[in-house]
């Protein structure tokens, strides 16, 4: 064995304990956002939902919703019922959300007013719900390979580690589907969660600003009980919503029967 | 003259849709790249913006259920920067304060006011005076309970009431007995029914109820269970349209996507209509008497369906052997002349698919026993085809059209005239707009509704405007123009143009 063969493999080895942190630094933006995207956020999950719409002149309207969820592979079931106020009550939202992002998702509408259950075309993500900031999209889960992530920089929130990452549609396409040009996501080091986010919406100079007030650690699963979305334009406030969670329970026992359009007629 | 007035009409809904709608549209972003400026948007704990933060974060915080042992808030230990005040009241408590009722009973519903004035001067049988001006001055209240009388049984009564100060305002003697009996004020029990699950696979609903089939939401092809209020064509909500009636329904489900519905209709109750001396009224006498049939077991209505919820599409099959909702007139042997109802036999079929932004429907009914007027001894067969579809590409915005075409078999010519009016093709098509606008507080409604391709035989076309004032009042304005045309209802009603409010609280 020569000298500079020894020498090589000596200081290869010395800086080992030195490249094991560099690796964990080095990850991509794509990395990333796979890990958060494998993140367990839960299935068989029933919650209390309330979402109270706030104007720019601070006037409030609530709605409470009856939420069931369950993950059926890498798509989802929800069916949600809103029990106020009297005017959208009994109204649910039964959704067979499929991740492909090629495959539309199947929605039917019951509409207590008319007792009809209805079928919704919702390839259009990029809708209000219901008349919230949130738009459809926000409600569900991205499609990792419809985004394209490049990390910014590393920076805090509210004292905890993140990663600021751009994420930019893929394609015309997913920028129709979604109706964001571009997003700004703040990954929290320790969870990977996403607990802020900016949104540059497509249509209208106007920017959507989404934060995660609360989180809390419901058996065993981390989840953002308190969800805040306001746009703004011109620096200005146009509307916010703040998205409540309570009675959050996972791991119930909901079987898919629940998520039927016999379930949706019947009601909360 | 009415092509003219109709064409002006359309031309003026259609400016004013379009113009709406690029008006609210959004221009193209632009956009906004400084990191810094950016970021700076959010709010931190404590921060106040132009929304009102303080009093939302005041109001926020109070919410959360930590009563389970489930929850647990680590945000001591791993998310201590989310720690936060609650002082608001929780969801639950403010249902066991509703009203002072029980969990097991929930009590809803709405007062109204009604307001609606005649725009066009114009006189109906008897002739007594003329009607424009105020045509409804209405104070309406629902109110509906529901039950919760174990897991698997639920019950529901709900009814409706009216009285129409217009009449006392513009000389009740002025209006004939038929319209003030049917119009000036009505309470009715609507919904009164038991509903829940025998066993796994199996739903039971008896009583009262309204049992919408079909794909369409202005036409009916297939959705001949209910009938419907006919009274004041265009003005009635959509829904108050049906009537409900007392009914057994079961439902056998095989498996998650499909159904077998079976029903037997008990209570025979046919279409409300226009009553004699109403500007909805299309004739210069008084109808004769109609023809109910009793609640016997020979006359119950019975009814079949098969429907598939599949991905992407869904699916029916309907059979029925019903009563004509619609009246032919007989002379008895004695001469007396009365309104009768045919027994039909119906089969039909919808099928709606999804595509993008697109859902598609058809609907198609063959209808086998109708009888007419003029040919009153003899019974045709029809077949209804409906086509037709819903686009919700536009922000926040469904356009809904839908063309039907009803083809009697072996045409009498004399079916063309009064009181059938019917022609061998009768066509029918509805366009309907909805957008909602300023985060669904504001929601506008066009509905145009033809008979015939071209609107030949008659029209109209509602707008209206609906504000949530906030979460428990809605503020609706609106207005309707009739056309005439080959139809003596739309010709006799084609004066009928008004304007309507509704001021609404719902509780």
């Amino acid at each position: 064995m020569n000298r500079r063969f020894l020498f090589r493999m000596i200081f290869c080895i010395a800086i080992i304990p030195v490249l094991i942190p560099s690796l964990a630094l080095a990850l991509t933006g794509r990395e990333i956002m796979e890990r958060v995207d494998a993140r367990d956020d839960g299935d068989n999950m029933t919650a209390e939902q309330e979402m109270t719409l706030i104007d720019k002149k601070g006037h409030e309207r609530i709605r409470r919703m009856n939420a069931y969820s369950k993950d059926k592979g890498r798509d989802s079931l929800r069916l949600m019922f809103f029990v106020s106020p009297a005017d959208v009550k009994g109204t649910g939202f039964l959704t067979y959300d499929y991740y492909s992002g090629e495959k539309d998702d199947d929605q039917w509408l019951y509409l207590p007013e008319l007792k009809k259950i209805k079928r919704i075309a919702t390839s259009d993500k990029s809708s209000a719900f219901m008349g919230s900031d949130f738009s459809y999209a926000d409600m569900t889960k991205r499609v990792l390979d419809e985004w394209k992530y490049k990390i910014l920089k590393e920076t805090e929130v509210r004292d905890k580690k993140c990663w600021l990452i751009e994420a930019l549609p893929a394609s015309k396409t997913i920028e129709d589907r979604y109706g964001y040009t571009k997003s700004w996501v703040f990954v929290r080091q320790d969870i990977y969660m996403v607990v802020r986010a900016v949104h540059w919406v497509k249509d209208g100079r106007k920017l959507k600003y989404f934060d995660t007030r609360r989180i809390e650690e419901i058996d065993g699963i981390l989840i953002g009980t308190e969800l805040n979305m306001k746009t703004v334009k011109n620096k200005k406030t146009l509307h916010r919503t703040v998205f409540r969670f309570h009675n959050v329970q996972f791991n119930q026992d909901i079987g898919e029967d629940l998520f039927t359009t016999r379930e949706l007629e019947k009601g909360p | 003259m009415h092509w003219k007035c109709f064409f002006l009409k359309i031309s003026a809904l259609t400016i004013a849709a379009v113009f709406s709608l690029i008006i609210l549209s959004s221009i193209p972003a632009l956009a906004q790249d400084n990191m810094d400026e950016v970021l700076s948007g959010f709010d931190d704990e404590g921060q106040t913006s132009g929304v009102q933060d303080t009093k939302e974060v005041d109001g926020i915080r109070e919410d959360f259920d930590e009563s389970t042992g489930q929850h647990t808030d680590v945000s001591d230990d791993v998310l201590s920067g989310f720690d936060e005040d609650r002082d608001v009241s929780t969801v639950q408590e403010e249902k066991q304060d509703r009203y002072g009722l029980p969990e097991w009973c929930d009590l809803s519903g709405s007062i109204a006011l009604e307001g609606a004035y005649n725009l066009i001067s114009h006189h109906a049988p008897p002739d007594e005076i003329d009607l424009k001006g105020l045509s409804r001055f209405r104070t309406e209240i629902d109110l509906e309970t529901d039950l919760e009388i174990s897991r698997v049984w639920q019950a529901r009564i709900s009814g409706k009431g009216y009285y129409d100060l217009a009449y006392e305002m513009r000389g009740r003697d002025n209006f004939s007995d038929e319209v003030l009996d049917e119009n000036e004020v009505e309470t009715e029990l609507r919904e009164i029914y038991l509903q829940g699950s025998p066993s796994t696979n199996l739903d039971l609903k008896v009583g009262r109820q309204i049992v919408p089939w079909g794909t369409s939401e202005s036409l009916r092809v297939v959705d001949v269970l209910n009938p419907l209020d006919l009274r004041e064509v265009g003005m009635v909500d959509i829904e108050d349209l049906r009537l409900p009636v007392t009914m057994t329904k079961l439902d056998y489900y095989l498996n998650n996507r499909w159904n077998v519905t079976g029903i037997a209709i008990h209570e025979i109750h046919f279409n409300k209509e226009a009553p004699f001396g109403s500007d909805f009224y299309p004739a210069e006498t008084s109808l004769p008497d109609e023809e109910i049939p009793g609640c016997s077991m020979e006359n119950q209505e019975l009814a079949v369906a098969l429907t598939g919820r599949l991905t992407g599409w869904d699916i029916s099959f309907h059979g029925a052997w019903i009563y004509d909702d619609n009246w032919y007139l007989e002379a008895s042997e004695s001469g007396d002349v009365s309104r009768q109802h045919s027994r039909i036999a119906m089969l039909g079929a919808t099928v709606q698919v999804v595509t993008g932004n697109w859902l598609f429907k058809t609907e198609t009914a063959f209808l086998k026993g109708i009888q007419f007027s003029n040919i009153s001894d003899e019974e045709k067969s029809r077949l209804d085809l409906l086509a037709g579809f819903e686009y919700s590409g536009f922000e926040e915005t469904t356009i809904t059209w839908e063309l039907a075409n009803r083809h009697i078999f072996d045409y009498d010519n004399r079916l063309g005239n009064p009181p059938d009016e019917v022609r061998e093709d009768e066509i029918q098509s509805v366009l309907r707009i909805t957008r909602d606008f300023l985060h669904d507080t504001l929601h506008l409604t066009i509905l145009a509704p033809a008979l015939d391709l071209f609107a030949q035989d008659g029209a109209f076309e509602r707008i209206q405007m609906e504000h949530d004032w906030n979460d428990n009042i809605s503020i609706t304005l609106g207005a309707i123009f009739y056309q005439g045309g080959d139809k003596s209802l739309f010709e006799a009603i084609k004066d009928n143009d008004r304007i309507f409010m509704e001021f609404k609280y719902s509780f």
